[in-house]
């Protein structure tokens, strides 16, 4: 997920250096993928780990000196949990023209869905934001936040009140007794959207850059198929070369399809459309695939039908089996409708949604998971419909 | 009604049929189906049928007109002749709405049951009671002979060995394997059975009766070459239904032409036939009627029979009981002496519920169980086969197939049955696993898993990769790919699509397509449907 950021972020000329904010406990798996990625882009990469989560703001706060370090320009802030086309460049030459401390990329989205995101209100003509309310409860704006951001270094200064407010009445509630985890959510914690985007909206420092390409939250396993249904949509254009094309000798491709070199894919197989083969995985023959994620390492063996799944790192899948998930996609005849960030139950009762299965999960012959999801390391010995399996 | 019987008579007397066999043929004997149809394109179906058999049809002059529910099919069979006859009456009455979509299509009793019509099954088990009255064709080994044309092994009938009929040879009428003697046939038969004396034999050959069959050309060609049932066919359309008791009424006079007793069937059960172990049942105890009943494990989803072990006469009948009192039910077959005939009016009458509790209580009726005789009937009396001498003696199964689960689980039955009797008619290769029947029509392509439990009609393609369990596929379908199908009836002339996935029993009627890689539980689809969408939970596709 995080490569496509960085492969955007390699293609601003003048990036000096990419850094990783997280909470996240860094490990082989990262260390190997950031050290693969600066071989890949010739860039510094560095994870950076928060001592606690400090919110959206607070990292950007901690971790100040290493932001302004070799004195940049600008700096980009981008949440890892959307996927986009990241039109950086433009939103770098809007700052050029125009140099303002906070720069938002915004698009659009539906009336309903716009309170699930951050709304934006706009001087239409100056793109100044003159109103900020993250996940409004009645309709403000149909202009979201995107959660990608370029700021300048002065940017910083407004995030140093907030977290000398912050501290402040910290000691307050300190001194008053009132500890609790609820009342104040711990030292260094700044939220950007509320805290600082809320607060100065309307003070003509905070612009939008509007953009209408493509762009999705990752929060729930059905957007990312969705997302990777984006990214392969995009790659037609920005990397052809990617997708998968039909060789002699080689399996059925229908639309976009990503194979990586390492997979290995039976001739009589059918892929596609937007269908992921991740490293080293196995496809057997005459199996098919349509519109699923194949994680590196799993094996779909022979006749095996995999539609709107997930299958996970090292999972096995049965001869005959099938996997099948209900697709929850945006309403394709809006083009404002966005990924709903769903829950997964309502009124009690798993909603129908694509099928996970976990990493290292085994599929027995001939059974048939449907809308479920497998968390790892399970073995099943029967078919299971509309289930999470434990 | 009484002019129909009368049409029926002459027309069934009337039709001539090829002489195959030299002989004097003094009249034929013949089946009778008394039919009152519903549909009138069921009508044409039954029609084609008959045409493809040489039977002969008899249309009642009251056929069902248009705008008017039309009554149900009730078909019987008799075969009288002058020296006496076997008689059945099989009632294929009901529209069979339980077997639908299946029956939208077809009337019940020509869907076809493991590549065979139902009715086919029935007759067939029917006509071979007598088998060994023909000489067939072609060569014998062991017992057993080739049938060339499908290509599997059937039992030369053992009632063939005895070179020369001990009663009527002597006298010089006849050569040692004249098919057009009765008597020497029958003879046989009887000795061969081992079951008595000579004066039963007689009464055995006016039962059975051996006249040749030449007319049922089309029959012999078509489908139980080189048997040939030596019966003829005829039916009958009903202006209203009359119940399962009715019918008999209707054909009061055909019955009662002798005082011979005369089978009745249900057209829906499917078993090891034991019409001959019946019939001396029935003749050895002497009264009025005898069912045939099999046990069941839950007999109170049934109307269940009571009835003293010894001699099986039966006291009562206890309808769905609440605690446990028998678990025998009916099995849907009887023997009846034309006495019966006396108790029913021409109206529609349930024979099961207002003619055969009387019967017992004034103790007329008997009861015998299935399971116990299944050894007693080894030859031929299950649908022109049998097992060989030496084989084990199966239990004897039964299955009411009036709905597609049980359907199913009859197929499974049958081909065990097979399997015990006749195993060379089942299927074996790669891919194959356990009980298989394929007709030889059909095409199975690479890398697939068949079975257990499937029959595949004539004609039918099953494409590269795919894996069949317990299912009947009908004639003509077409299984595409990479499909994945578990307890199912596919129709005729189905296409079901690439990585489909069927199951729960999922019934396609008639000429369904189901396109690529949709899944569906416990369909019934109805017939010329195209299905585009899944079908998650169990539902009628209108």
């Amino acid at each position: 997920m995080i490569q496509h950021h960085i492969e955007a972020c390699a293609q601003v000329p003048g990036m000096q250096e990419i850094l990783l904010i997280g909470f996240y406990q860094p490990d082989e798996a990262l260390t190997q993928f950031l050290e693969a990625a600066q071989q890949e882009f010739h860039l510094p990469i560095r994870y950076l780990q928060e001592f606690a989560p400090l919110g959206t703001g607070g990292g950007l706060y901690h971790f100040r000196d290493q932001i302004l370090a070799g004195g940049p320009e600008a700096f980009f802030v981008l949440n890892a949990d959307v996927c986009s086309d990241f039109p950086l460049n433009a939103m770098l030459d809007a700052h050029r023209r125009q140099r303002h401390p906070f720069l938002l990329l915004g698009t659009t989205a539906n009336r309903t869905q716009s309170l699930n995101y951050g709304c934006i209100v706009e001087n239409p003509q100056t793109h100044e934001v003159l109103h900020y309310v993250e996940k409004p409860s009645t309709f403000i704006s149909d202009i979201i936040n995107c959660g990608i951001y370029l700021f300048s270094p002065e940017a910083l200064k407004p995030l140093r009140d907030v977290f000398q407010r912050n501290q402040q009445d910290g000691q307050l509630c300190l001194a008053l007794g009132e500890d609790s985890p609820g009342s104040w959510p711990g030292a260094g914690t700044i939220r950007l959207e509320q805290d600082v985007f809320s607060a100065l909206a309307g003070q003509g420092q905070i612009y939008v850059h509007l953009t209408e390409g493509i762009w999705s939250q990752i929060k729930s396993a059905g957007s990312a198929l969705y997302a990777s249904r984006l990214y392969l949509g995009r790659y037609q254009i920005t990397h052809p070369e990617r997708l998968a094309k039909h060789s002699p000798g080689g399996p059925r491709i229908r639309g976009n399809v990503y194979i990586h070199p390492t997979a290995k894919v039976a001739p009589s197989a059918v892929l596609g459309p937007n269908v992921s083969i991740g490293k080293g995985v196995t496809v057997g023959e005459g199996v098919r695939l349509r519109e699923s994620i194949v994680l590196h390492g799993a094996t779909l063996q022979e006749h095996t039908c995999v539609l709107h799944s997930i299958v996970g790192w090292g999972s096995t899948v049965g001869r005959w089996a099938r996997v099948e998930g209900t697709p929850n996609d945006p309403n394709p005849n809006d083009p404002r409708a966005r990924m709903d960030s769903e829950s997964l139950f309502k009124d009690g009762k798993l909603l129908p949604a694509i099928t996970i299965l976990g990493c290292r999960v085994r599929i027995p012959a001939e059974v048939l998971i449907l809308n479920s999801i497998v968390l790892p390391h399970k073995e099943l010995s029967r078919s299971f419909t509309n289930q999470i399996i434990l | 009604m009484r002019q129909l019987i009368g049409a029926l008579q002459d027309t069934s007397l009337a039709a001539p049929g090829p002489a195959r066999v030299p002989g004097p043929r003094p009249s034929a004997p013949r089946l009778l189906l008394v039919c009152g149809g519903p549909a009138l394109a069921s009508g044409g179906e039954w029609t084609r049928w008959n045409q493809s058999r040489s039977v002969w049809l008899a249309e009642g002059a009251g056929r069902g007109t248009a705008g008017r529910a039309a009554p149900p099919w009730l078909l019987g069979l008799s075969l009288p002749s002058p020296a006496g006859a076997m008689k059945a009456l099989i009632l294929v009455g009901g529209y069979g709405t339980r077997l639908r979509p299946l029956t939208l299509s077809t009337p019940k009793p020509l869907v076809d049951f493991c590549n065979k019509p139902i009715l086919l099954h029935q007759v067939e088990a029917l006509a071979a009671v007598r088998s060994g009255d023909r000489v067939g064709p072609g060569g014998t080994k062991d017992g057993w002979r080739r049938d060339r044309r499908r290509g599997w092994w059937e039992p030369v009938p053992p009632l063939l060995s005895p070179p020369a009929c001990p009663l009527c040879c002597p006298t010089g009428r006849c050569g040692p394997r004249d098919p057009s003697c009765e008597l020497h046939v029958a003879g046989v038969g009887e000795g061969n059975e081992g079951a008595g004396a000579e004066g039963e034999a007689l009464t055995l050959a006016l039962f059975f009766s051996a006249w040749p069959a030449s007319h049922l050309e089309g029959e012999v060609d078509q489908v139980i070459s080189p048997f040939q049932l030596g019966i003829r066919i005829s039916m009958s359309h009903e202006e209203e239904p009359l119940g399962t008791a009715g019918p008999l009424a209707l054909a009061r006079d055909l019955l009662s032409e002798t005082a011979d007793p005369f089978f009745v069937l249900n057209s829906d059960v499917i078993c090891d036939f034991p019409f001959q172990a019946m019939a001396q049942f029935h003749r050895h105890h002497g009264q009025e009627g005898s069912i045939l009943v099999t046990k069941v494990e839950e007999p109170s989803k049934y109307g269940v029979v009571v009835c003293e072990a010894e001699t099986g006469r039966i006291h009562r009948f206890v309808e769905k009981p609440q605690v446990f009192v028998s678990n025998k039910i009916n099995a849907g077959m009887y023997v009846l002496s034309p006495a019966v005939l006396q108790r029913i009016q021409l109206q529609p009458t349930s024979i099961e519920k207002e003619v055969f509790p009387v019967m017992a209580k004034e103790g007329q009726l008997y009861a015998m169980e299935l399971q116990g005789e299944a050894g007693r009937h080894r030859v031929g009396v299950v649908c022109g086969w049998a097992e060989p001498p030496d084989a084990p003696v199966p239990a004897g199964f039964w299955m009411d197939i009036g709905q597609p689960k049980d359907f199913l689980t009859g197929m499974c039955l049958f081909l065990q049955s097979l399997r015990q009797k006749q195993p060379e008619r089942l299927c074996s290769g790669p891919g194959i696993v356990g009980n298989v029947l394929v007709d030889p029509s059909a095409r199975i392509g690479q890398n697939c898993s068949i079975g257990p439990n499937v029959s595949l009609g004539p004609g039918v393609v099953v494409e590269d990769g795919v894996c069949i369990r317990r299912c009947t596929v009908l004639r003509d379908a077409h299984i595409r790919s990479h499909s994945w199908l578990e307890s199912c009836i596919v129709g005729w002339r189905c296409r079901v699509g690439q990585w489909v996935r069927m199951e729960n029993v999922t019934v396609l009627g008639e000429d369904v397509i189901v396109n690529d890689e949709l899944y569906l539980n416990g369909a019934s689809v109805l017939p010329h449907k195209s299905i585009g969408e899944s079908v998650p939970e169990p539902r009628i596709i209108m």
